[in-house]
């Protein structure tokens, strides 16, 4: 029985597959769907080339964070795209990274290297 | 990274085309198969999108293209690696895990270390002895290429004699195979002039001899073949040594006219640093030679009996060893008068290295082979402890298994841990390596050659290196891979408490494998300790106890070979005055000291045969002058007839005295004295064949080193064949230092000018003579010592564990009445049939291991019973002292604590 992983054990998190996983939120999304979200949601100022894009999601995959599923159009492309969803395992992970990032956001605040956040007053 | 920006406007479809194409090279060469059969399809669209939504016409697009190939490459390589990374990422944890165990545990880890770092520094020592005796290339240009060049005489003469001027003119005019030949003879000399007078030693040369070693000038030039000519004698060539330390290392010496043997010579060079003749020990040169002179020509007519030139060839490029050979069996060497120049004389040649090296070979391998078994011994013992320790982690790793650890990851984690325990013994090792040279090398300042060089460089390091990959796999990490086959690991408590019956018996293995080796390398020194009493009962002919020597050479300006008298009368009266001095009782003069000559110094003799005709004798004998006194100086021993008298002269009718061997060889049945025998006689500068009556025989005196025999030896009168250069000898009842200075005194009241040099006792030369089989045996006694303190260590430790195993046992025997030996009967068995078993592979082994140590053993065989019988007892009292200790704590248990343990 292979037993179950902490998601400590993957902390920190690679800034690209952090931003895979959070760009498959809860959705099923193939590679370029992935891409337009991360774009849209940073307003082009990341974008992950394609070894890098591709080499983390094999890795995600391989990590047991994100799985491969079948996509709406699968038949409709004879399964030439592919399609990713991220696992239990993968949430918990993003959730830890994110709580990590936050007491780290949290300490450049307190140390006056970050405006306080919205609805904090300064 | 910078986001291609949303511009419109796509790019030329041959560009576009072209990048893609660029791109998918770059996947390809990057990824696996498996990865672009995935992925590789998404990923050109990906990279095409990318590469469209690129401001065009700029920079931007290139810059693009640039980014994404090199990102597809470095992702791919790092997707290739990720194996190898995450197998290093656990290592370095494993390791960080190892390191902290090690540091826990200070004892052992101690124990360890110093168990195994002695024997490593010894191995590392050794190896680089080895290395630097046997290994390393002649310090020569192509050095392969060098060969020495012997005559082999037959007529049970020794098989490697030097070459005599014809024949090496011979080999010059006729032999087209060396692309250079030239020969060397060394002697004594005096340096004269400023800094005063000083003894040196001399190396006369023939044309070619520097070019064969590729010596190149350090100051000047060498000697050129036309320095070869007979008559001149005018250049000479100095040593860096010499040019340092007498003339301060002074660059103007070059050309300076400097006093040789009482003839001004001109200096014409310096060799380079570090240049060092090295021929073989046939070739009889000296140690260091400091000057070189040319030899001056006339080869063709030199006597065929001065056998002065020990010569090396460069083999000409593309001639063979063989080839060679062939060559020279169409020649034939110049046969002496009265030599059969049969088939038997031959040139013989060898390769130089085999000849510089070979003799030193039993030896230097036989501390090797002592040194490795010591090693593994120390092996044996830290590999038996380090199953013990694992016995003690049972416990802890069955726990480790219990919650999830995978046995490989544990056995890679004991693996580690162990083989960083002799990494850091082996480091140690080479750390404590010159120390333990330094050590061997003060123990024995005799200095036999397998010292002489004490370095550690790179090669050393890499086989010590070697050394430690081997044990540390065969010793720290077997053991480890037989973590958790155990069937208690899979199932029963961690706090049971016998340990696995199958590492003890592993470590029973383990005694029996210590034992066995100790045994070898007992048998070894047992071997080298008789064959030394061999060496030392070897029947010299002398009484080496209270006699001193010193030699003494003419100059041929004042005392030429064509002035007999004038040579002989200055020994004579120098002598009579030796022997007049308070202290001494008598006083002799002597060619050849005893124990340094070699065994090629020998010439043809004639007998009269049955019709009253001259045949050749059945061998070659030494030929030597001595004075009146010497025999009764070194206490020989007369067997028949008389010693010299005053009225053996130079016109007196020629007598010899020959030693038992010769007698019995030539005239067997019969008595020597009266017959009448052909020798060479060296008179006047020129030797001649001649006829000598024998009055006397004496018994053969040992004037080769111990173990190497030597010729039989027939003794001319010096006042009938007087020498320049001799050894007077003093027998007295003072010291040492006394005689030493009544013989300086006697040769300064005679001449103050001449010095006196090698002056020594003869019990120095016999102790010289000794001196590498005492080293050796030196050696392998205390490598053979320190195994067997291990070995004791060992079974004590082994013992102790298998009687605190049985202690329920022995409680219940001792309960139900047993006596104490009984009780622990089991045990004591179990140790005894360990070491019997070891004992008894040991001393097969050492047989067949013995049996390499060959000519190293003088007079006792391999399988000498009273060293195989003198190893099995010490190495028995050994055992019984190690396992002694835990038996009797163990007979003394008292049965109830025993059993309340439980």
């Amino acid at each position: 029985m292979k037993a179950r992983r902490d998601p400590e054990d993957f902390l920190p998190l690679n800034p690209p597959r952090y931003h895979i996983l959070l760009a498959l939120g809860e959705d099923v999304k193939h590679g370029y769907a992935m891409m337009d979200e991360l774009e849209a949601r940073t307003s082009g100022r990341i974008v992950l080339l394609p070894g890098t894009l591709y080499s983390n999601v094999a890795r995600l995959v391989e990590d047991g964070l994100v799985e491969e599923v079948e996509g709406p159009d699968y038949e409709l492309r004879g399964g030439e795209r592919r399609y990713y969803r991220t696992t239990e395992l993968g949430r918990a992970v993003a959730r830890a990274e994110s709580r990590r990032l936050a007491t780290v956001l949290d300490v450049a605040r307190e140390a006056g290297f970050l405006d306080p956040a919205p609805g904090e007053s300064g | 990274m910078t986001a291609p920006g949303g511009l419109p406007g796509g790019p030329p479809a041959g560009v576009e085309r072209a990048v893609l194409a660029a791109f998918r090279l770059a996947v390809r060469c990057a990824y696996p198969r498996s990865f672009r059969d995935r992925f590789g399809r998404e990923m050109a669209a990906w990279f095409l999108r990318g590469f469209r939504s690129a401001p065009p016409g700029g920079s931007a697009r290139s810059a693009y293209v640039v980014l994404a190939l090199g990102d597809a490459f470095r992702t791919g390589v790092r997707w290739r690696l990720r194996p190898v990374a995450r197998g290093l990422d656990g290592t370095r944890i494993d390791a960080t895990i190892a390191v902290r165990r090690i540091r826990r545990n200070p004892l052992v880890t101690a124990t360890v270390i110093v168990t195994l770092a002695l024997p490593m520094a010894v191995n590392s020592a050794v190896f680089g002895a080895v290395d630097a005796a046997l290994l390393r290339p002649l310090p020569y240009p192509d050095p392969d290429r060098l060969v020495s060049v012997w005559v082999s005489r037959g007529h049970g003469g020794p098989d490697r004699v030097r070459l005599s001027g014809p024949e090496l003119s011979l080999l010059w005019r006729e032999s087209g195979s060396f692309e250079a030949l030239g020969g060397i003879w060394s002697r004594h000399g005096t340096l004269g002039g400023e800094p005063g007078p000083e003894h040196v030693e001399v190396g006369y040369v023939t044309r070619g001899f520097f070019e064969v070693l590729g010596a190149a000038p350090h100051l000047g030039r060498l000697v050129r073949d036309s320095d070869d000519v007979e008559g001149r004698y005018d250049v000479v060539l100095l040593s860096h040594r010499l040019w340092t330390a007498r003339y301060r290392a002074d660059p103007d010496v070059v050309g300076r006219t400097v006093e040789f043997n009482g003839t001004p010579v001109t200096v014409v060079g310096v060799l380079p640093r570090g240049f060092r003749v090295r021929l073989p020990p046939e070739a009889r040169l000296a140690e260091t030679l400091d000057v070189f002179l040319p030899w001056g020509g006339g080869y063709a007519e030199m006597p065929a009996e001065w056998r002065f030139f020990a010569a090396v060839g460069r083999r000409a490029p593309g001639v063979g060893p063989d080839d060679l050979r062939e060559e020279l069996a169409g020649l034939a060497p110049v046969p002496e008068a009265g030599e059969d120049p049969g088939p038997e004389l031959r040139f013989l040649i060898r390769s130089l290295h085999a000849g510089v090296t070979d003799h030193l070979r039993p030896g230097v391998l036989a501390a090797l082979a002592s040194a490795l078994l010591l090693l593994l011994v120390a092996c044996a013992n830290v590999s038996s402890l380090l199953l013990a320790r694992l016995s003690r982690r049972d416990g802890e790793l069955a726990i480790r298994t219990a919650l999830g650890a995978g046995r490989g990851r544990l056995v890679k984690q004991v693996a580690l841990e162990h083989a960083l325990l002799f990494v850091a013994a082996g480091t140690l090792g080479v750390v404590l390596a010159p120390a333990v040279l330094a050590a061997v090398a003060r123990v024995s300042p005799a200095g036999p050659e397998l010292i002489r060089v004490p370095t550690l460089d790179l090669r050393v390091l890499w086989a010590t290196f070697l050394c430690v990959l081997v044990a540390g796999v065969v010793f720290g990490v077997l053991p480890a891979l037989g973590l958790g086959r155990d069937a208690r690991w899979r199932g029963s408590s961690a706090g049971e408490r016998s340990a696995p019956g199958r590492r003890l018996s592993a470590r029973g293995t383990l005694v029996a494998a210590e034992t066995g080796l100790c045994v070898m390398l007992l048998v070894g020194s047992g071997l080298l300790f008789r064959s030394l009493e061999n060496l030392r009962a070897t029947e010299t002919g002398f009484r080496a106890e209270q006699v001193v020597a010193g030699r003494l050479s003419l100059p041929s300006a004042e005392y030429p070979y064509s002035r007999p008298e004038r040579i002989s009368g200055f020994y004579e009266e120098l002598v009579d005055r030796l022997r007049e001095a308070p202290g001494v009782d008598e006083a002799g003069l002597t060619e050849q000291l005893p124990l340094v000559a070699g065994s090629d110094d020998a010439e043809p003799y004639e007998r009269v045969g049955r019709r009253g005709e001259a045949e050749p004798g059945p061998t070659l004998a030494h030929t030597r002058p001595v004075s009146r006194g010497y025999f009764r100086a070194v206490g020989a021993e007369l067997l028949q007839g008389r010693w010299f008298q005053d009225s053996d002269s130079l016109g007196a009718g020629l007598v010899v005295i020959v030693d038992d061997r010769l007698a019995a060889g030539t005239w067997p049945g019969e008595s020597a004295v009266g017959k009448r025998i052909g020798i060479p006689l060296f008179l006047n500068g020129t030797t001649s064949r001649r006829w000598a009556r024998v009055v006397g025989v004496v018994r053969h005196l040992q004037l080769t080193p111990l173990r190497r025999p030597g010729p039989p030896q027939i003794w001319l009168h010096h006042l009938q064949s007087p020498r320049r250069s001799s050894s007077l000898v003093v027998r007295g009842s003072g010291g040492a230092g006394e005689l030493a200075a009544t013989l300086r005194d006697a040769v300064a009241s005679l001449d103050p000018t001449r010095p006196l040099y090698e002056v020594q006792t003869l019990r120095a030369l016999l102790d010289r003579s000794l001196a590498p089989d005492r080293f050796l045996l030196g050696l392998t006694s205390a490598f053979a010592l320190l195994a067997v303190l291990l070995a004791a260590m060992g079974l004590y430790a082994v013992t102790a564990h298998a009687v605190s195993d049985a202690r329920r046992e022995i409680g219940i025997r001792l309960a139900l009445g047993a006596g104490p030996g009984t009780a622990s009967r089991g045990v004591l068995l179990r140790a005894a049939g360990h070491v019997v078993v070891g004992m008894v592979v040991g001393l097969a082994g050492a047989v067949g291991l013995a049996g390499s140590l060959g000519s190293t053993l003088v007079g006792v065989g391999p399988g000498d019973p009273v060293a195989l019988a003198a190893a099995v007892g010490i190495m028995s009292m050994a055992a019984a002292g190690g396992a002694a200790g835990p038996l009797v704590r163990a007979s003394r248990t008292e049965p109830a604590r025993a059993l309340a343990a439980d």
